[in-house]
């Protein structure tokens, strides 16, 4: 086991090693001129994310913990409702199924300060979440295309932490990005595009209240979909760094967004398929919850942890995905 | 126009002006007749008409002018009170195109006599170009009892929709406040003269009881599309040679007169009948209050119409259904509605600043597509409108002052209304222009423009005060309906049904600055906010615990006399204390223990003419171990406190719960500051203190240290919390992965 000799060693977990091919999905064997879909890639993510359980559980520690810093204070606040436990009249309280405006009222009265305390704590936790994210995208895109089979939470925090100031700068690149997509759908574009269906292009001028109703709508529609796109070439000059072990984030969001266009169901289905699983996931844990008709405590472990995999199945998927057309 | 006057005669003859069982009702006839005749033009905003006023003087001292509220000025331009009280509150808005009122000619017709009159408008302090009140001096007095007869030729162009009236740019036109009226000359600190204020940014309106006799000329594209507060005369609209239609329209006993025309609404008719709304457990209670049978109390019957727009078709029943609750409701509780005709107005999508009005006879309502029906829309806001009709229009309070005396009155039984009629209002979430039902257990901080915290949420980037470098902002991310529904879950993370419960939910005003007393004038209230409190939450809050405290049927007799008596009159809060006190006398809150007579006098001047706040708090429970029964059995000494936190002083109701699950409830005059009571071999151990178990003190400022309990139980926390975290792990983790 000496490291000055590692041809001694036993490797028993390492991919085959060529570093002349591209890398292919899990599992998937090298057919010329055929690239596998997005559920094969998809699959053998998940399987990836799943056979670590270690990292897991350690990501689903901060979403266990951070939470608690809204929570805690909203609880202990809770204590006075005890007593309120009808209305006036006498009709008993059936928190949480059935609940009373009244009593949300009369608690914010009595907690002027704290709840509202307790939800400005919550911005810099996203803040934090957003930045800790990078480090998890890392940890998953480096396990996936790692050529050895590394199970350890310090490899993935290995490859997290190298990949974070890297990532650090796409994530910066994003802002604007973020701005604009904001600035089409909400700023001058999106007002001349109203006004061509609406008296100044406000839907208060409108003869009908159902054209401003659609384009309200189907603005959402088309900002949810910039801002996926966005999040999916983010994501996708991240894998293109890993890859290469590049450290150019620039050049980086260049070379994903050429990848997109070249890739652009393949990429679009990747990402799709993986919110779509994730979306089931959750709607599914709902439905059973709701079907057993049990209480509301155990999601809080069941959404986090399921939403865990999904995201580390899509970031692994993604990077297989980009290093498979990385040729 | 002069064969219109006799018209009404001839209509009374034939019964066809009031509905059935409601000529008793009306107690006086008007002195004071408008006769207009009116042409719409072309560009269906600019109004043409004569005006004959004949007013009689009533009052008991001469006067030498007559006062005109001329509250279309007020949208002419910024120079005006209403826009100029506007700013100083911190509202900018300004019609879009402006309104303008222009009185060509005034005539004086009275005996014989044909002589030009001055038309003054009246400066205000602060404005003095306003002319929202204009004189007119007469060349003789009119004595008490004599009549003047006084003709206008007026041009009035109404504001696009602003502010309760005007028009939108698609064929609609919300015609009130469009002619120049009276005000109402009577006794105001001790002497005769006209209450006639300028149309203000805090205050609505107030005149005489009149009878109108209307022409209403428009063009033919408006025929089957108006409403208006009078009754169409003849068989249908008479056709004019120059494309236009005519309706002769009249109306008696109403101290307004508006009109809407809308060329792509709908026009739709039915008939309200009290027995298909039918409650009996209040039909029992009214006749039992008023000592009649429920035949006697059941309102009678009258014509709905509805205008509404194409696109909200859907919503007809809903509406009508609305009209329907209110009319019997209301008619139950104050007597029957006494017009032939209620016509209910859904505003175009262009002009929906007219929407949520009352006019005599005409009010209107708004909705939105894709609400759920739980949401109340449009029934919340209809109920309150045609609840006007009984509360400012029957009985016609002075709202320049005592706007509580209709809109308190009027919250106060608008959530009644709600509450006997349908299931309670749901709150809740908004998704592809739906809404859902839910509430989210809290809300993310919403950062203002300026705030550099804003980019912890990732909304956004401003740059920093550099002076040298321009300010930049850019907004990152847009929460946006479909936004939220990703990144808070809102099926998973909502508390998933919470219920408004209207009448509890006027509480809310609870939350809001109780400044100034309920007595100040209502015109030189601080702001609008403190409008709202006093003209509307807080007064029904005070009704209902006056209600509470007095028991139902009591109660219900004191605002039946009150409304009867001064129906198609102008009452002061005097006048309303004067029933309270005669039908209130002898009610007392009642325990198992004891019983205390309420004291009114004292509850008017800590509700109305002083301001204080009443509040309650439970102080101590003590089970303390005594030495056993004979028989071996524990006994305890239990010592309860209870403080009063503010000097309104009201008998209450302390409920003192025991370990077996019994109760007994006692009865605290409050005169003191502190009850404290010590209960001495008592069998068990008391587990529970409430004050006022039963909620009738719906002014008390704080429940929630209303009730002590021992041992108590921390269910609702843990649903709270579970809650706020799951909501908190969601919002984390969309955000986690933004960027």
């Amino acid at each position: 086991m000496s490291e000055q000799n590692p041809h001694n060693t036993l490797v028993v977990d390492a991919f085959p090693v060529d570093d002349q091919k591209p890398l292919m999905p899990f599992g998937g064997e090298d057919t010329p001129g055929r690239l596998p879909g997005a559920p094969s890639f998809l699959g053998g993510a998940l399987l990836l994310t799943l056979s670590r359980p270690r990292v897991l559980l350690f990501l689903l520690l901060p979403l266990l913990l951070l939470p608690l810093v809204v929570a805690l204070p909203v609880f202990l606040g809770a204590e006075p409702l005890a007593p309120l436990q009808a209305n006036p009249g006498g009709t008993e309280i059936d928190l949480p199924e059935i609940a009373p405006s009244w009593v949300f009222r009369e608690w914010t009265r009595a907690m002027p300060e704290t709840l509202p305390a307790a939800a400005a704590s919550l911005p810099p936790l996203l803040l934090f979440m957003s930045l800790f994210n990078l480090v998890i995208t890392g940890g998953w895109m480096g396990l996936a295309v790692s050529r050895r089979r590394e199970h350890s939470l310090r490899s993935f925090l290995g490859h997290g932490g190298r990949a974070f100031f890297p990532f650090l700068r796409t994530w910066f690149l994003g802002l604007p990005l973020f701005a604009f997509v904001t600035w089409i759908c909400w700023g001058t574009p999106a007002e001349w595009f109203f006004g061509l269906f609406l008296p100044e292009g406000d839907p208060a001028l409108g003869a009908s209240e159902s054209t401003g109703r659609w384009l309200e709508i189907l603005r959402q529609l088309i900002y949810l979909n910039a801002l996926f796109k966005l999040e999916l070439w983010l994501d996708l000059a991240r894998a293109s760094l890993t890859i290469g072990e590049r450290r150019s984030a620039l050049l980086a969001m260049v070379r994903s967004f050429w990848l997109f266009v070249r890739n652009p169901w393949g990429l679009y289905g990747l990402g799709l398929c993986g919110f779509g699983l994730e979306l089931l996931w959750i709607a599914g844990a709902e439905a059973i919850r709701q079907v057993l008709d049990a209480p509301l405590w155990p999601m809080l472990l069941i959404l986090p942890f399921g939403r865990i995999v999904m995201r580390g199945m899509r970031y692994a998927a993604l990077a297989r995905f980009a290093a498979s057309r990385a040729v | 126009m002069r064969h219109m006057a006799v018209l009404p005669v001839v209509l009374l003859l034939l019964g066809c002006l009031t509905p059935k069982g409601s000529a008793q009702e009306a107690v006086a006839a008007a002195d004071l007749q408008y006769e207009i005749d009116v042409r719409l033009e072309e560009d269906g905003r600019t109004i043409q008409a004569d005006l004959v006023v004949r007013w009689t003087n009533t009052g008991k001292a001469p006067t030498s002018e007559l006062h005109w509220h001329v509250y279309n000025n007020a949208w002419s331009g910024p120079q005006s009170l209403w826009l100029q009280e506007a700013r100083r509150h911190g509202d900018q808005s300004q019609p879009k195109v402006v309104g303008d009122t222009q009185v060509e000619q005034v005539r004086l017709l009275t005996q014989g006599e044909d002589q030009p009159l001055d038309w003054n408008y009246q400066s205000q302090p602060g404005a003095p170009l306003d002319r929202t009140v204009a004189i007119t001096p007469l060349p003789r007095s009119v004595a008490p009892g004599e009549t003047v007869q006084v003709a206008l030729r007026f041009t009035a162009a109404l504001p696009q929709a602003f502010r309760r009236s005007g028009w939108g740019p698609h064929g609609y036109l919300h015609a009130v406040q469009w002619y120049p009226k009276l005000g109402v000359f009577e006794q105001l600190d001790g002497n005769w003269q006209w209450n006639c204020e300028p149309y203000r940014y805090l205050t609505e309106f107030y005149a005489d009881f009149a009878t109108y006799e209307v022409r209403l000329t428009v063009p033919e594209r408006y025929r089957d599309h108006l409403v208006a507060t009078g009754s169409f005369l003849g068989e249908g609209p008479q056709d004019n040679a120059d494309g236009t239609v005519t309706y002769e329209t009249f109306a008696e006993q109403v101290h307004d007169y508006a009109w809407t025309v809308d060329s792509n609404a709908l026009l739709m008719e039915r008939e309200f009948h009290a027995e298909n709304y039918r409650d009996e457990q209040q039909e029992a209670l009214m006749a039992r209050a008023l000592g009649k049978t429920e035949e006697e109390v059941r309102p009678s019957s009258t014509r709905m119409i509805l205008l509404i727009q194409p696109e909200h078709e859907g919503l007809a029943d809903r509406y009508f259904d609305a009209v329907g609750k209110a009319l019997y409701y209301y008619g139950l509780w104050y007597g029957s509605y006494p017009y032939p005709t209620i016509s209910c107005v859904d505003p175009a999508n262009d002009a929906r600043q007219t929407g949520g009005m009352e006019y005599p006879r005409l009010i209107t309502g708004g909705a939105r597509l894709g609400r759920l029906a739980t949401t109340m829309s449009p029934e919340g806001v209809t109920v309150h409108e045609l609840g006007h009709q009984f509360w400012y229009g029957l009985v016609g309070n002075d709202e320049f002052r005592h706007a509580w005396l209709d809109e308190g009155f009027n919250t106060y039984s608008t959530a009644r209304v709600l509450e006997a009629g349908w299931p309670p209002e749901l709150e809740t979430w908004s998704v592809f222009g739906r809404e859902v039902a839910g509430r989210l257990p809290m809300t993310l901080p919403s950062y203002g423009e300026g705030e550099l915290r804003s980019v912890l949420d990732l909304t956004r980037w401003e740059s920093p005060d550099l002076r040298w470098v321009p300010a930049l902002s850019y907004e990152l991310r847009h929460r946006h309906d479909l936004e939220r529904l990703f990144a808070e879950l809102p099926p998973i993370t909502a508390f998933p049904r919470v219920e408004k419960m209207r009448v509890t939910d006027n509480r809310r005003v609870m939350d809001h600055d109780w400044t100034e007393p309920l007595q100040k004038p209502t015109m030189d209230l601080l702001n609008s906010s403190m409008r709202r409190v006093n003209a509307y939450r807080r007064p029904a809050l005070t009704l209902e615990t006056m209600g509470r405290l007095m028991g139902e049927e009591r109660w219900a007799r004191v605002l039946y006399r009150y409304h009867q008596t001064w129906r198609f009159r102008h009452p002061q809060p005097q006048d309303f204390l004067d029933i309270l006190l005669a039908e209130a006398q002898g009610a007392e809150v009642i325990g198992t223990e004891e019983r205390v007579a309420i004291d009114w006098q004292s509850f008017w001047k800590h509700a109305y003419l002083d301001n204080d706040r009443l509040g309650f708090s439970v102080h101590h429970l003590r089970n303390v171990p005594a030495p056993a029964a004979e028989d071996g059995s524990a006994r305890f000494t239990v010592y309860a406190g209870i403080r009063r936190v503010s000097d309104f002083a009201v008998p209450v109701p302390i409920r003192i719960t025991w370990d077996d699950g019994s109760s007994t409830t006692h009865v605290w005059d409050a005169k003191t500051w502190t009850w404290d009571q010590r209960f001495a071999d008592a069998p068990m151990r008391a587990v529970r203190l409430d004050i006022d178990p039963e909620r009738l003190l719906m002014l008390e400022d704080d429940w929630l240290d209303n009730s002590l309990q021992l041992d108590g139980d921390d269910r609702i926390s843990w649903d709270m919390g579970i809650q706020v975290m799951l909501w908190a792990q969601q919002v984390l983790q969309y955000y986690g992965g933004a960027g």
